[in-house]
C-alpha cells in the first residue's frame, strides 16, 4: 500500500514546487534571499573569522599562530624529553616504504653532486653570454644546476662544471651527465684526497674518494643540499648534558644507513653522538636572588674554585662575614661581586640562551645584570636573574644506543601533532611581571574603578535625572538644552585643563580622577534616565506624596523601583566606558600597580608584543571575557540602550 | 488645561519649592559641568594664547600658538590622515552597517546570532581590538595576507608600509560597526510596512522600493549615525596608538596622537590647546556642513504633512 501510494505524493509535490518557483515573484524572492545569504556570509566572514582567529591562537603555542596555512585547531606537537634535562626535543613523522614512523632528529647531513670522473663525456667550452641563469632541478636523486645554453636558434640544457678560459664555462649537457652524476655526503667528499684529474684535454681539480667499491675519481660540482638524519625516539632517553669541551673528536659513525659524527666524551666509554649543541645559561629564580644574594667584597672573598651546585658548574668562593660561608659568585663586579650561599641556591639551574632573548637590565647596588621576565618552566612562570656566564652545551647520546637511524629530506618530514586546547598561554600571561606587577593586579583595579563609576553615576544621575523629569522651575529648558550640548562636545577640548585640575588636587596617578566625575553626573545617561522617568505616570508619585513623601523618598521608594531597566542600563554603560577608557587612564597614571585593563594590555604589548604572542593573545581574550559576559547576561540593555544614542529625529 | 488647573490648586511658594528642589538636585550635575566642563573649556582658550609647561605659570604669547601650528607639516599631515580616515571609515562603516543592517532586516534564520555576531565586536577595548589586529595585518602569516593569498594576492605589509598603514586601520575601523547595525536595524523596524505593500501596488521593485521607502525613511537616523560616526573618526586616538604610533613616516599621524605627543610627551600645554580648539572648530564646521546638506538628503516626516 505504502510503496503504491508514495510516488504520486512526490510527483504531485515535485509539480507544485515546480510551478511555484516559475512565477516570477518567486525567482525574485530566491534571489534577494541568495544575494542577501552573499552579503550575509561576506560580512560574517569579516566580524567572524578574526574572533574565531583569537580565540583559536589564545589556546596555541606561539609557534602555530603565525603559519601559513593557519592551524585553527590548537595542536599539541608531540616531543620527547631528553635524558633527564628539562630539555623537549621535537617528534617528526615520515613515510618509510609506506609506513609512518615517529622519529626525532638527530643530526643533519649535508650532501654535493659529484661526477664520477670515468663516466663523464661530450665536454663543451661555451662563452658564458650563451648561457641563462641556473635553476636547480632534482633528477631522481641527484640535484643539478641546470641552465639553458641558447647556440644557433636551439636551446639545450646543460652544466657547468668548471671556469674555462677567456669567459667561458666547461659544460655537459644534462642527457649526457645523469650517468655520472651521483649524490655523496660533503663529509666524504672532503675526506678524500685532492686529485687533478684530466678529461678530453681539460684539467679538473677533483678528489679521489674510497667508497665501498674502491677509490673513485670525482669532480664536485653542487649544488649542496642538507639531509635530517633521524631515528626512533627512545634514543633521548639515554641523552647527557655535557659541556663542549670536554668533547674529543672521534671520527664518524656508520649507523644504519647513515653516517654521523661522533665525538669521545671526558670520563665516558664509547663515542657518542651529539643531538643539539646550544648555548645554555645559568638562571637563578628572581625572589631567590633578591632573597639570599649577598654583595661581597673582592677581600671577603676567598679560596676561589670551581663549584657545581644543583649540577650548575659556576665559579665558587669562601665568603667571610663572622662565619666562612661556601658561595657562588652569581656576578662579577670589579670590586664588588653578587655571591649566594650555595645552600640557599635551590632555583640555580641551566636555562637554554635562546629562551632568554628578551631580559631587561637590572642592577643590584649599581652592579648590573639581567632579568628575564616570564620565563616558564613547567607549570610556573617567574622572572630569573641570569647568572654566571653561559656555556656551550651538547647534548649527546652513546653511539651505541642508536639502533637505526637514515637520512630524510627534511621536506618529507610532517610534526607529530594531535589536536589539544592548550591554557598555558592564559596561566602564562596572568604570571608574566608586566612592569613591578601582574594582569591580576589591571583587572582589580578596572572592577574597583567599574564599581565607583557605577556608584557614581547612579546616585548623580538618577537625583538630576529626575529633577529634569518632574520638576518645575524656570531656566529648566535653558539647563535641559545645555546638557544636550554637552554630549556632543569633544573631549580633546578639556583634556590639558583637566588634567591641570587634577594634578593641583594632588590626585595625578591615583584611581581618583578616574571616577571622580561620575558622582557629577554624564549627560548621556541623564538624557537617558529622564526619558524613561518622563514614561512613568504621575498618578503614582501623587499616591505617594499625599501619603507626606519627600523628594528623596518618591525617588527612593517609587521611581527606583519602577527603573530598574533604565537602572540597569546606566551600569551596563558605565562598565563597558570604564572597561574601555584608555586615554584617561593612560595619561592621568604612571605606575603600573594602578592600571586598568586598557593600559595594561597596552603595557603588555609594548614588552611582550613581539616575544609571547600566545601570552599577550591570551590577556587580550581575558580582557575582553568580562566585556562579553556582560554582553550575554544583559544583551536587551545594551541593545536598547545603543539604540537610544543612535535614533534621534 | 491640566497646567493651569495644576497653578491653582498650588500657591506660589509651592511652586518656589518645587524650583528650590530643581536647583538643588540638578546640583552635581551643575557643579560637574562648571567644574570639568566649562571652566575648562575657558581655560584651555586662554592657554592656547600661552606657552605653557604646567610647572611654571602660563605666559601670554598671543596667536603665536596658532601661528605656529600654520606653519607646522606635521600638524597639516595630522589634519590630511585624519580627513582620509574619517573619509573612508564613515562611508564604509555606514554602507557596510546599512547593507547588514537591510539583509539582517529580513525574516532569515536566526537574526539574534547574526545580530549577536555582529555587535560583539563593537563593545570590546579598542586596545584589545587593536593588539588583535596587529597579528591580522601581519605581513607573514597574518590572517588578512593569508586571505588575500587564497586569491593569488600578496599582500602588503600593512602597518610597516606608508601607503597601506592607514588603508589597514580604516579597515580595522569597519570591523566595529556592530553598534550602527544595530541602531539601523532598530530604524529599519520602525518603518511601516504599509509604505512598502504601497509601493508595491505601484509597481515599484526591490531597488526602487529601497531607493522611494527605505532610504527616506532611514535617512533621518543615517543622518545623526554620521554626524556621531564623524566626531568620533576625528578624535580617535587608542587604535593609532598601539597599532602604529603614527608611523610609518607619519603615515598614520592621526590629530589626537599630534595633541597627545604635544602636550603630555612635550609638555607644549599652550600649544596642545591651540590644536585643541582648531579640532573643536573642525568639528563644528563639519557638523554644520552635514547639517546643512541634510536638507538635501534626509527626510523627516513632518515635512510630508
Amino acid at each position: 500500500m505504502d510503496t503504491a501510494v508514495r510516488p504520486t505524493t512526490l510527483r504531485s509535490r515535485a509539480a507544485t514546487n515546480w510551478q511555484t518557483v516559475r512565477t516570477s515573484k518567486t525567482w525574485q524572492r530566491g534571489l534577494r534571499h541568495a544575494s542577501s545569504y552573499i552579503v550575509l556570509a561576506l560580512g560574517a566572514a569579516f566580524m567572524l573569522f578574526p574572533m574565531l582567529w583569537m580565540v583559536s591562537a589564545s589556546l596555541k603555542p606561539s609557534w602555530q599562530i603565525f603559519t601559513d596555512p593557519p592551524i585553527w585547531i590548537p595542536q599539541h606537537w608531540e616531543t620527547v624529553r631528553v635524558g633527564n634535562t628539562n630539555r623537549m626535543l621535537s617528534l617528526w613523522h615520515v613515510d618509510v616504504e609506506g609506513e609512518t614512523k615517529t622519529v626525532m632528529e638527530i643530526g643533519v647531513r649535508r650532501y654535493t653532486t659529484v661526477l664520477d670522473a670515468t663516466g663523464l663525456q661530450n665536454i663543451l667550452t661555451v662563452p658564458t653570454a650563451e648561457l641563462g641563469d641556473a635553476v636547480t632541478t632534482t633528477i631522481g636523486e641527484v640535484t643539478l644546476n641546470v641552465r639553458p645554453w641558447t647556440t644557433n636558434g636551439e636551446t639545450r640544457q646543460v652544466v657547468a662544471l668548471a671556469r674555462g678560459e677567456n669567459d667561458t664555462l666547461i659544460v655537459v649537457d644534462v642527457n649526457d651527465l645523469q650517468a655520472a652524476a651521483l649524490r655523496m655526503p660533503l663529509d666524504q667528499v672532503n675526506g678524500g684526497d685532492r686529485a687533478a684529474l684530466e678529461i678530453g684535454g681539460i684539467e679538473f681539480r677533483g678528489r679521489a674518494v674510497e667508497t665501498a667499491d674502491g677509490v673513485r675519481q670525482i669532480i664536485p660540482i653542487g649544488p649542496e643540499s642538507q639531509l635530517s638524519v633521524v631515528s626512533a625516539p627512545d634514543v633521548a632517553a639515554a641523552a647527557l648534558l655535557v659541556t663542549v669541551e670536554n668533547l674529543s673528536d672521534a671520527g664518524f659513525a656508520s649507523i644504519g644507513q647513515t653516517e654521523l659524527p661522533q665525538f669521545n666524551l671526558a670520563g665516558q666509554d664509547g663515542a657518542h653522538v651529539i643531538l643539539v649543541q646550544e648555548s645554555w645559561q645559568p638562571i637563578i629564580n628572581e625572589a631567590d636572588f633578591d632573597a639570599a644574594a649577598i654583595i661581597a667584597q673582592r677581600e671577603q672573598l676567598t679560596d676561589e674554585q670551581p663549584v657545581v651546585v644543583n649540577g650548575v658548574a659556576m665559579q665558587g668562593a669562601t665568603y667571610t662575614d663572622g662565619t666562612p660561608t661556601q658561595v657562588a659568585i652569581l656576578i662579577r663586579g670589579t670590586q664588588f661581586s653578587v655571591v649566594i650561599p650555595v645552600d640557599a641556591a635551590d632555583s640555580l639551574r641551566l636555562a637554554q640562551l635562546g629562551g632568554l632573548t628578551s631580559a631587561r637590565g637590572d642592577q643590584l647596588n649599581r652592579i648590573p645584570f639581567r632579568v628575564q621576565d616570564g620565563f616558564s618552566a613547567g607549570d610556573e612562570t617567574v622572572s630569573v636573574a641570569l647568572v654566571g656566564e653561559p656555556r656551550e652545551m651538547a647534548l649527546m647520546v652513546p653511539t651505541a644506543a642508536i639502533s637505526d637511524a637514515f637520512d630524510v629530506n627534511p621536506a618529507d618530514l610532517s610534526r607529530a601533532m594531535y589536536p589539544e586546547l592548550r591554557f598555558d598561554g592564559f596561566r602564562e600571561a596572568l604570571q608574566t611581571k608586566v612592569g613591578d606587577t601582574y594582569f591580576p593586579t589591571f583587572f582589580r583595579n578596572s572592577f574597583i574603578l567599574v564599581l565607583l563609576n557605577t556608584i557614581g553615576h547612579v546616585l548623580s544621575c538618577v537625583v538630576v535625572a529626575y529633577a529634569f523629569a518632574r520638576l518645575r522651575a524656570p531656566g529648566k529648558n535653558f539647563f535641559f538644552l545645555l546638557l544636550l550640548g554637552t554630549m556632543m562636545l569633544p573631549y580633546p577640548v578639556t583634556l590639558v585643563p583637566v588634567y591641570e585640575i587634577f594634578r593641583d588636587m594632588g590626585i595625578v596617578n591615583t584611581l581618583w580622577p578616574l571616577f571622580l566625575r561620575s558622582f557629577f553626573g554624564n549627560a548621556f545617561l541623564i538624557f537617558m534616565l529622564r526619558q524613561f522617568f518622563t514614561s512613568i505616570p504621575r498618578e503614582l508619585e501623587d499616591a505617594a506624596r499625599i501619603d507626606g513623601a519627600n523628594i528623596a523618598q518618591i525617588i527612593v521608594k517609587v521611581i527606583v523601583p519602577l527603573s530598574k531597566p533604565a537602572i540597569a542600563t546606566v551600569i551596563i554603560f558605565t562598565f563597558w566606558w570604564t572597561w574601555n577608557s584608555f586615554l584617561e587612564p593612560f595619561i592621568f597614571l604612571s605606575s603600573p600597580d594602578l592600571f586598568p585593563v586598557s593600559v595594561g594590555l597596552n603595557f603588555f604589548n609594548d614588552q611582550y608584543g613581539t616575544i609571547f604572542y600566545d601570552r599577550l593573545i591570551s590577556a587580550s581574550v581575558m580582557s575582553m571575557l568580562p566585556m562579553i559576559l556582560l554582553f550575554f547576561f544583559a544583551q536587551r540593555y545594551f541593545i536598547e540602550g545603543i539604540q537610544m544614542t543612535g535614533i534621534k529625529g | 488645561m491640566t497646567l493651569r488647573s495644576r497653578k491653582l490648586i498650588f500657591p506660589s511658594a509651592l511652586a518656589r519649592r518645587e524650583a528650590i528642589s530643581f536647583y538643588i538636585l540638578i546640583l552635581p550635575w551643575l557643579i560637574g559641568f562648571l567644574v570639568f566642563l566649562a571652566y575648562p573649556m575657558l581655560r584651555s582658550l586662554y592657554l592656547s594664547f600661552t606657552t605653557y609647561d604646567l610647572l611654571s605659570p602660563p605666559v601670554w604669547t598671543g596667536l603665536r600658538n596658532y601661528e605656529r601650528i600654520l606653519n607646522d607639516a606635521d600638524f597639516w599631515q595630522s589634519i590630511r590622515v585624519t580627513l582620509l580616515f574619517a573619509l573612508g571609515s564613515v562611508p564604509g562603516g555606514t554602507i557596510i552597517a546599512l547593507a547588514l543592517a537591510m539583509v539582517l532586516s529580513q525574516k532569515l534564520a536566526g537574526v539574534n546570532i547574526w545580530r549577536t555576531i555582529f555587535f560583539i565586536p563593537s563593545i570590546l577595548s579598542s586596545i584589545a581590538v587593536a593588539i588583535l589586529w596587529l597579528y591580522i595585518f601581519r605581513p607573514e602569516g597574518g590572517l588578512l595576507n593569508l586571505a588575500l593569498g587564497l586569491f593569488g594576492i600578496k599582500g602588503p605589509n600593512w602597518l610597516l608600509d606608508e601607503n597601506w598603514a592607514l588603508p589597514a586601520l580604516i579597515i580595522m575601523s569597519w570591523w566595529s560597526v556592530g553598534g550602527q547595525i544595530v541602531i539601523y536595524l532598530a530604524g529599519l523596524k520602525g518603518i511601516p510596512e504599509s509604505l512598502y505593500e504601497a509601493a508595491e501596488i505601484d509597481g515599484a521593485n526591490n531597488v526602487a522600493k529601497f531607493r522611494f521607502v527605505t532610504l527616506p525613511m532611514l535617512s533621518p537616523t543615517i543622518f545623526f549615525n554620521v554626524i556621531l560616526a564623524i566626531i568620533g573618526a576625528l578624535q580617535v586616538f587608542d587604535v593609532g596608538w598601539v597599532l602604529t604610533r603614527g608611523g610609518p613616516n607619519n603615515a598614520t599621524l592621526f590629530y589626537m596622537l599630534n595633541l597627545y605627543e604635544r602636550a603630555f610627551q612635550m609638555a607644549q600645554m599652550g600649544y596642545a590647546s591651540a590644536l585643541a580648539w582648531i579640532l573643536f572648530l573642525i568639528i563644528m564646521v563639519i557638523t554644520l556642513l552635514v547639517i546643512r546638506s541634510s536638507a538635501v538628503w534626509v527626510y523627516y516626516e513632518s515635512e510630508a504633512h
